[in-house]
């Protein structure tokens, strides 16, 4: 009981207070904000050991039990290793063991391989995912521009518009009709779906710090 | 002969000697001095502030800078600021430069004492005096800038110089004032007023619902589905995979997913359908697990909860996206839930379920990913559909009364908008001021 219990008072009584808050621009008020911003980072850090015993035990448990793909897991335990390791040691201030010559600079060989590993091997495979982007907008856009109904046929209309008005700036008499399209009807519904979830963002929060909505914490019991 | 001789030492002395020539200062007009300098406390600020203005120098256009000055009322005499262009009025005095400075300078104090113990403990003398004497001037130096901090409660007076070349023109003093925090930010009212009005609606509808009003709430597709989903992958025998957003726990999104695990959890515990919860941020990934572990319990199932069915995986957004992937063409659910926020990844995920033909419902209220999951799923609860998941799926008075709520706000937020708009269109000055903070 009191497992739940405390959770809601705490969010209950820091709720109302971080709301009274942001009324109060004295530096007392704004230390309090400073603070407790400090202990989202200390509370972050202690959760990120969990979330790092949990990377290791899933990948461990797949690796013994020689679950379908295992083969991955040891790559990915031996990367996170390998780079934890190069990066404690070649990121520490003053680390020159094992020096190495990196773009005319005397560093660590640890501080060089993190880089290296990082810069070549990290950057391009986020680079890759990142550019598959480009096929999969081409084929989604080819599935939502078929005119399949009166709405559809509208989208396909608007899009058309768009991007001729974008390719052929100043080619196709089209005016600035691409940006209205963007500018005005596409901004007022934007602007319609933000209200709307702003205010719905507003009443979850009271709905949590009043403890109604309780789903986060695993049951409404 | 003696004269002859005697002459150029003559001429010489009636010539001005070169390197009394200040060509500058001859050819230099005098300048006017900066008029008017009023000083006042920065209003609706955490305090250790003062806002100085002036009325420009008539010779403006000539002079090199300004230099403001600053005494308390404790000094003797005026300390220099800050230079300011020409044609600047107004000045906000503050710490902001100087705190950080401070901080250094104690750090380095720390750092030097730290060394000064070591040399100690190795008994090395010379390197020890020279810290010593390190110490001695980083602290002096410290107690200078202290003494130039702002501070509240304290009287303060300025005067603007006009500068141009050697010339320095002070203007007359301004008055007192001394800088305070306050407690209450007057320009956050019309905030208040809408909060107090918002939250009085939603507490007034949760009490009409429960005291038995039937709320209205109209048909959403996509939550709808969620129980045809869930049974789906239990007809095929494959797993649902639920994907929390990419976002931290502080974004009410990401909490407004987590209601809606917790429903589909325990469907899936009900029928024995196993869930994947993979987690790019290590507080959701704790927050998840305990979810789904509640739901197995709250079924009676606790033996059937899977500890490897919700993880952590990676913080980078793209390797996050290739290792679900990965998920998803292993494992092929039969359903993928994308509920809460996103960002880049959301269409390379939506387009690999797709083609891993696994059903798919997405939410988000991030309005530029919308599109992409419009495309790429079956079902999207677009926006605030999102956020009135938990009470479309349970039902609960306490959770009908606030979407009410919502509907009101959203209808005077309308009329405001529409009120303002044709009172700014008469030319009424003060509304456009009404909804800015």
């Amino acid at each position: 009981m009191l497992k739940r219990r405390i959770p809601l008072m705490l969010t209950l009584v820091l709720g109302i207070a971080m709301m009274i808050q942001f009324f109060i621009p004295h530096r007392y008020s704004q230390v309090i904000y400073d603070t407790s911003i400090e202990w989202y980072r200390i509370a972050y850090s202690f959760a990120f050991i969990l979330g790092l015993s949990s990377f290791i035990t899933h990948h461990w448990r797949k690796i013994r039990h020689k679950k379908e793909g295992w083969h991955y897991s040891p790559v990915a335990l031996g990367a996170m290793i390998v780079m934890t390791v190069v990066g404690l040691i070649g990121l520490t201030p003053g680390m020159n063991w094992l020096p190495v010559n990196w773009q005319g600079q005397q560093v660590s060989v640890f501080t060089y391989l993190f880089r290296n590993f990082y810069n070549n091997m990290m950057v391009p495979l986020g680079a890759t995912m990142f550019s598959v982007l480009a096929f999969y907008i081409a084929s989604a856009a080819y599935r939502s521009f078929r005119a399949k109904s009166l709405i559809s046929i509208l989208l396909l209309s608007a899009a058309f518009v768009v991007m001729l008005s974008i390719i052929f700036y100043n080619v196709l008499p089209l005016g600035d009709i691409g940006e209205w399209v963007l500018s005005v009807p596409n901004m007022a519904a934007k602007r319609g779906i933000f209200l709307g979830a702003s205010l719905a963002g507003i009443a979850t929060s009271l709905k949590i710090i009043l403890g109604i909505e309780r789903g986060y914490l695993g049951g409404t019991k | 002969m003696k004269f002859i001789i005697l002459l150029p030492l003559l001429l010489a002395q009636m010539e001005p000697p070169s390197d009394t020539l200040a060509p500058d200062s001859l050819v230099m007009p005098m300048i006017r001095p900066a008029t008017n300098v009023v000083v006042s406390d920065v209003a609706n600020d955490e305090g250790n502030q003062l806002e100085i203005t002036w009325a420009l120098s008539p010779d403006d256009e000539l002079i090199d800078a300004y230099l403001l000055l600053r005494m308390g009322e404790k000094d003797t005499v005026y300390q220099d600021i800050d230079f300011l262009a020409p044609g600047i009025t107004s000045y906000t005095d503050n710490n902001n430069s100087i705190d950080p400075y401070i901080g250094h300078l104690e750090t380095q104090i720390k750092d030097l004492g730290r060394q000064l113990r070591r040399a100690e403990k190795r008994a090395e003398q010379t390197i020890a005096d020279s810290l010593r004497g390190e110490i001695a001037a980083t602290d002096s130096e410290l107690a200078e800038i202290r003494n130039m901090r702002l501070e509240n409660r304290v009287a303060y007076k300025y005067k603007v110089a006009a500068i141009l070349g050697e010339q320095r023109v002070e203007s007359e003093e301004s008055n007192f004032a001394k800088a305070s925090g306050q407690w209450f930010d007057i320009t956050a009212i019309n905030v208040l007023v809408a909060m107090v009005t918002f939250f009085s609606l939603i507490l007034i509808f949760i009490y009409r619902a429960r005291q038995g009003k039937q709320l209205f709430l109209r048909k959403i597709a996509g939550l709808e589905e969620i129980d045809n989903a869930v049974g789906r992958a239990t007809e095929m025998g494959r797993p649902i995979l639920y994907v929390p957003g990419t976002s931290s726990i502080s974004d009410i999104a990401t909490i407004a997913s987590l209601t809606i695990l917790q429903g589909v959890a325990k469907k899936a515990a009900q029928y024995d359908t196993p869930i994947i919860v993979p987690n790019m941020d290590p507080i959701v990934y704790s927050v998840t697990r305990e979810i789904v572990k509640e739901a197995f319990s709250d079924v009676g199932r606790p033996d059937a909860f899977n500890p490897d069915s919700v993880f952590f995986i990676t913080q980078n957004q793209f390797a996050f996206v290739s290792a679900v992937n990965g998920i998803m063409l292993r494992e092929k659910p039969a359903t993928n839930f994308f509920l809460g926020m996103f960002y880049a990844e959301s269409l390379l995920l939506a387009e690999t379920g797709n083609i891993a033909g696994s059903i798919q419902i997405a939410g988000t209220d991030a309005s530029a990913q919308l599109p992409f999951f419009i495309t790429a799923c079956d079902h999207t609860i677009i926006g605030e559909e999102l956020y009135a998941a938990s009470a479309y799926i349970s039902r609960e008075p306490d959770l009908i009364g606030p979407i009410k709520a919502q509907d009101w706000g959203k209808a005077i937020i309308a009329f405001l908008l529409v009120v303002l708009a044709v009172l700014a269109g008469l030319g009424i000055a003060f509304v456009d001021k009404i909804l800015i903070t």
